[in-house]
């Protein structure tokens, strides 16, 4: 219904360092990110993101991760864990708002890495990817962080 | 529109009036993308389609775009712009013919202005801003000669008045613009609803009626319900009422009810407000599309469901789950041995080492292995909060089981001390033979 409205047209136009690496079906997407600064930590690397859309898309936010896959690694970020959970607010029920789509998510992200400095996990990564069993939307995040 | 049929704002950027894709994206709405369906404004001056905007506060009451608080009952219709959003999606097409047609048309013209233009820049040598104006005034019929009348030329060397399409020569085209102008006005003034645009390609454009300030039979908007106060005999009962299904589990029952509402109330903002009867089947896509035949919408209350089924495959269920009835089982032998169980409970925990091997094993394996699908063992925690320890002990016991303080303590005891014990207590056992 609402997802067949999430246009096909997204392959066109595009921003730049954005593109669609699979969207075959309308429950997930596969999207590539690039940071397009010369911001050395990420620096001519790809990262790949994966959506999920639930049925109540876009009322309910959808489920956003990075993934691993050749040549695309998990971002190094101290809100991104290593299991490729992204720590953002607008990516939770809070946050999320229906007006929001693909294209303004991977940009968010975007310019959360591009106006990144540190290279570190967040606080507790090993532990929180070892017993983490969840689904990124059900963790309750604190979001502690105003400067993202 | 391209191949899929769907058509977006973008489409205008290839063509040769790109700048329609923002007044296109300024005439969708934000949440569904698509074109404003009875456009509803909020009181934060915001603008969504009705059903869209009821969606999304009832999901949380506040606006998507600044989330400034909103309440349904302050939602005014937006008719301005729903007459806007229908005559532009009724011109549309045809302005999308002419600017696609002109684009490929005036591609080559429009590489050789160019050129001139750049030619004539380079000749002239750098001057003040006084200059630079003169420059910008010669230019702009340039623009008007090369680039707005290219398209219109074809072989017999007549261009057509972009006002009555009549052909002529290039020179008269001026001249008879004046004229034409004033005739339009004239006309326009006897007839205001005619289109203006009468080129031949806008031809199919169909006159635009003014939108009924008011319907004539006031549709009355639903209430909505608080279920919570609600039985849910009460609730069927509504439901039928309203000529809706009234079967289905009680959290199905209230979602669909509270997308009627969304559906009727959009319907009584509309302008052309649709029949009960295509509501309805409105309601019955909704419903096969995330209502309740969608098996993955409610985990938790619907999985468990297709154990309950009468076609539910009992036998083939225990034979592929076997490994994990054989480990709970185990699971529960240990613990009986390990742990005293509280009295009246003994006998119920033995039964669980006989009925496995008894012939009946099958179903009571298909209860036990119900719960254990429903709730892997990280979410017993919400499960256990979501049903409390009655209610729980309630639906682990048969129908008509009476429920006694000892076999409630001695369910919601194994759930408490371990989360695979409860378990594999088959279908809560029957107490009435075995215990007390």
């Amino acid at each position: 219904m609402f997802a067949s409205k999430r246009l096909s047209k997204i392959h066109e136009h595009l921003p730049p360092g954005i593109a669609v690496a699979s969207a075959n079906d309308l429950k997930e997407w596969q999207m590539d990110i690039r940071v397009l600064d010369d911001n050395p930590l990420y620096k001519n690397e790809a990262y790949r993101l994966k959506f999920k859309f639930s049925e109540l898309y876009p009322i309910e936010a959808p489920e956003v991760t990075f993934v691993r896959a050749p040549d695309r690694p998990i971002p190094i970020h101290p809100h991104i864990y290593s299991n490729g959970i992204i720590c953002l607010d607008l990516l939770g029920s809070q946050g999320w708002s229906p007006v929001q789509n693909v294209e303004s998510v991977c940009m968010s992200i975007q310019s959360m890495l591009t106006g990144n400095t540190k290279n570190e996990r967040p606080p507790g990564d090993e532990d929180f990817v070892r017993r983490n069993t969840q689904s990124p939307k059900n963790i309750n995040f604190y979001y502690d962080d105003p400067s993202v | 529109m391209d191949a899929s049929g769907v058509s977006d704002s973008t489409d205008w950027l290839n063509t040769s009036l790109p700048a329609l894709t923002t007044v296109e994206s300024a005439l969708r709405c934000q949440v569904c993308k698509d074109f404003y369906t009875t456009p509803m404004i909020t009181s934060c001056s915001h603008t969504f389609c009705s059903l869209c905007i009821r969606r999304c506060l009832a999901t949380e009451g506040k606006c998507p775009t600044c989330r400034g608080e909103e309440q349904e009952v302050k939602l005014r219709k937006n008719w301005a712009l729903q007459e806007l959003v229908d005559a532009f999606q009724a011109a549309r097409p045809g302005v999308m013919k002419l600017a696609q047609r002109c684009n490929l048309e005036a591609g080559g013209r429009l590489a050789k202005r160019k050129l001139d233009d750049t030619r004539m820049e380079m000749e002239e040598p750098e001057r003040p801003s006084q200059a630079r104006k003169m420059r910008a005034l010669k230019r702009i019929p340039s623009v008007v000669d090369g680039d707005g009348d290219d398209y219109y030329l074809s072989d017999d060397g007549l261009v057509p008045c972009p006002i009555c399409s009549k052909r002529m020569k290039e020179e008269s085209v001026f001249l008879h613009l004046d004229r034409c102008g004033q005739d339009q006005k004239r006309r326009e003034s006897v007839t205001p609803s005619r289109p203006t645009t009468r080129s031949s390609v806008l031809a199919d454009v169909t006159p635009q009626t003014r939108l009924p300030q008011h319907v004539g039979r006031a549709l009355e908007h639903l209430p909505k319900l608080n279920y919570s106060i609600l039985k849910e005999n009460a609730l069927r009962k509504k439901l039928s009422e309203l000529g809706l299904i009234a079967g289905g589990p009680r959290s199905l029952l209230e979602k669909r009810h509270t997308e009627w509402v969304h559906l009727w109330n959009a319907n009584c903002d509309s302008a052309r407000p649709k029949l009960k009867k295509e509501l309805l089947q409105d309601l019955d896509a909704w419903e096969r599309s995330q209502g309740g035949s969608k098996a993955s919408f409610n985990g938790l209350s619907n999985s468990g469901n297709d154990v309950m089924k009468k076609d539910f495959d009992g036998a083939g269920w225990a034979k592929s789950h076997d490994v994990e009835f054989q480990r709970l089982i185990a699971n529960a032998r240990k613990k009986k041995s390990s742990n005293q169980p509280p009295q009246g409970s003994k006998k119920d925990a033995e039964r669980i080492g006989t009925t496995q091997d008894a012939e009946n094993g099958a179903i009571d394996q298909t209860r036990a292995e119900q719960t254990l699908v429903v709730d892997p063992i990280d979410q017993n925690f919400n499960l256990r909060e979501e049903i409390g320890k009655q209610d729980y002990a309630q639906r682990a016991a048969p129908a008509g089981t009476p429920l006694t303080e000892s076999n409630s303590e001695m369910l919601y005891g194994c759930m408490r001390h371990e989360d695979i014990g409860y378990k594999a207590y088959p279908g809560g056992g029957r107490p009435s033979e075995g215990g007390s």
